[in-house]
């Protein structure tokens, strides 16, 4: 199976020397889902910031076999898709159509295709009736799902979620795990959503203190409760 | 979100709310330059303008209401500039003074009318149009987006504040906590404008905005822009005569 990502020894240090990711070493196969998971600090943010070169550590990433340069930069960012834990920080423009349209206009797309990729994304997400609304007079849920549409209307190889169902409903989660189910491209998605990772990945990454602590099969990672407490996560029962 | 002030109003269906943007625009900005440019004298010219305006006021829908808050929270800035340009000069107040709030108050009037009956989105798309400089609509448009954010930002840390509070706090004490929320909003602006900035990127941003205008004029449009037009010359012309 061909891979989508691969990462070698991927180190990234803040300016003022917080460490935040050492070592991390894993490879992600084409057209599988693999979660993110791991307590709040642990570098789950800054190794997705890393998928598409907005980051930049030490250490190798080849994204479908192009390593991320500057050179190589614009290409990978075609094929990356990344969606942001905020959605006011993904929703930049002043309408839904110009916030969908506005990654297929950078790819050079022409006017036509382009609306019809925000027309069908859009519906794909079930946001079709909202193109001229305003995003600050979306609702959240709403808000999440434009997010989706922005990343799909690219048409990325590789989807990258940062906590895609954060401070949303139960209603709206379960349609945005729906929505996400449906989209046939290999995901990454980041999560503290223990539910909605085992329904939708097959590998989990285990992220703690910017080190992998373990990579295996979701039912496997989540089941190991003794594990999972030991890196920060907590049970009621 | 509880903010929208701006274009409050944009989400109406009347005629005036119909119109291209583009068309409105031209409209205004001629109105305006034929306003400001009547002599104090003028009574014709001024009550003809009225009239016009009055129409567009009917043709808007708005609730006069609505239109007398905006204008009565900015006119007694216009008072106090007149005021104080006849007090330095010391020239007798008289018409010249009352053509100068006249003209002020047809100017934000006409200005309301444009931004409550037009989507800010389709506003900006408009001036792109008209060739206005891509920093300014991009400044606009940013600015669109998120000022309702930092205001609601705003207003949830004053409401943090207040819950914490359990006396009359004494003014220096109070200035403090304002300042210090001041400069909290300061710092989430900048990094949300650097989360903003990533975003853009990991979507292909280069540098430029590339935009579709989805504008489209309509048979009213040009009957609209027409009929406009043609009562600004009919106006000029029925002014010059008298």
């Amino acid at each position: 199976m061909p891979l989508a990502v691969e990462v070698e020894q991927l180190n990234f240090s803040y300016p003022d020397g917080t460490k935040v990711l050492e070592g991390l070493t894993f490879a992600i196969e084409e057209g599988s889902s693999v979660g993110l998971i791991g307590p709040n600090g642990a570098g789950k943010t800054t190794l997705l910031l890393h998928l598409n070169g907005i980051l930049k550590g030490q250490g190798r990433i080849r994204i479908f076999g192009t390593e991320i340069t500057q050179d190589s930069l614009f290409e990978i960012r075609r094929q990356v898709g990344l969606v942001f834990q905020d959605p006011d920080s993904q929703l930049f423009m002043p309408s839904v159509f110009d916030d969908v349209a506005f990654g297929p206009l950078n790819m050079g797309l022409d006017a036509q295709e382009v609306k019809r990729r925000v027309r069908g994304t859009l519906a794909a997400v079930d946001m079709q009736d909202s193109m001229e609304r305003a995003s600050h007079h979306l609702s959240f849920g709403e808000k999440k799902r434009v997010c989706v549409a922005t990343v799909l209307a690219m048409e990325p190889r590789l989807l990258v979620l940062d906590e895609p169902t954060s401070n949303l409903d139960p209603g709206h989660r379960q349609q945005l795990i729906q929505i996400l189910k449906d989209v046939p491209v290999t995901k990454l998605i980041a999560s503290h959503d223990l539910d909605m990772i085992q329904s939708l990945t097959e590998k989990v990454i285990l992220l703690t203190h910017g080190q992998m602590a373990a990579y295996g099969p979701t039912k496997q990672i989540l089941m190991d409760r003794e594990s999972l407490k030991r890196h920060g996560f907590t049970f009621l029962s | 979100m509880h903010h929208n002030f701006i274009d409050e109003y944009s989400d109406r269906d009347s005629f005036l709310h119909q119109r291209d943007p583009r068309c409105k625009i031209i409209i205004f900005l001629v109105f305006l330059f034929l306003v400001l440019r009547l002599s104090p004298g003028s009574l014709c010219g001024f009550a003809g303008y009225g009239l016009l305006l009055s129409a567009l006021v009917l043709l808007s829908g708005l609730p006069l209401s609505a239109i007398l808050r905006r204008i009565l929270t900015v006119l007694p800035f216009v008072f106090l500039t007149a005021w104080s340009m006849f007090s330095v000069s010391g020239k007798p107040a008289g018409p010249a003074f009352l053509s100068i709030i006249l003209k002020s108050f047809y100017a934000l009037v006409a200005v309301f009318l444009l931004v409550s009956t037009t989507a800010f989105p389709s506003l900006l798309k408009a001036l792109e149009w008209l060739r206005c400089p891509t920093i300014m609509i991009r400044m606009l448009a940013f600015l669109y987006r998120y000022i309702y954010l930092f205001l609601d930002e705003f207003m949830k840390m004053r409401q943090a504040q207040a819950s914490r509070t359990a006396a009359r706090p004494k003014t220096a004490k109070a200035l403090q906590a304002f300042s210090s929320i001041l400069a909290h909003l300061f710092v989430r602006s900048y990094e949300k404008g650097e989360r903003v900035y990533q975003a853009m990127c990991s979507r292909g941003y280069n540098g430029s905005v590339p935009g579709i205008s989805r504008l489209r004029a309509q048979r009213s449009d040009y009957i609209f822009c027409a009929a406009s037009f043609a009562s600004f010359i009919l106006m000029e012309a029925l002014c010059r005569s008298l």
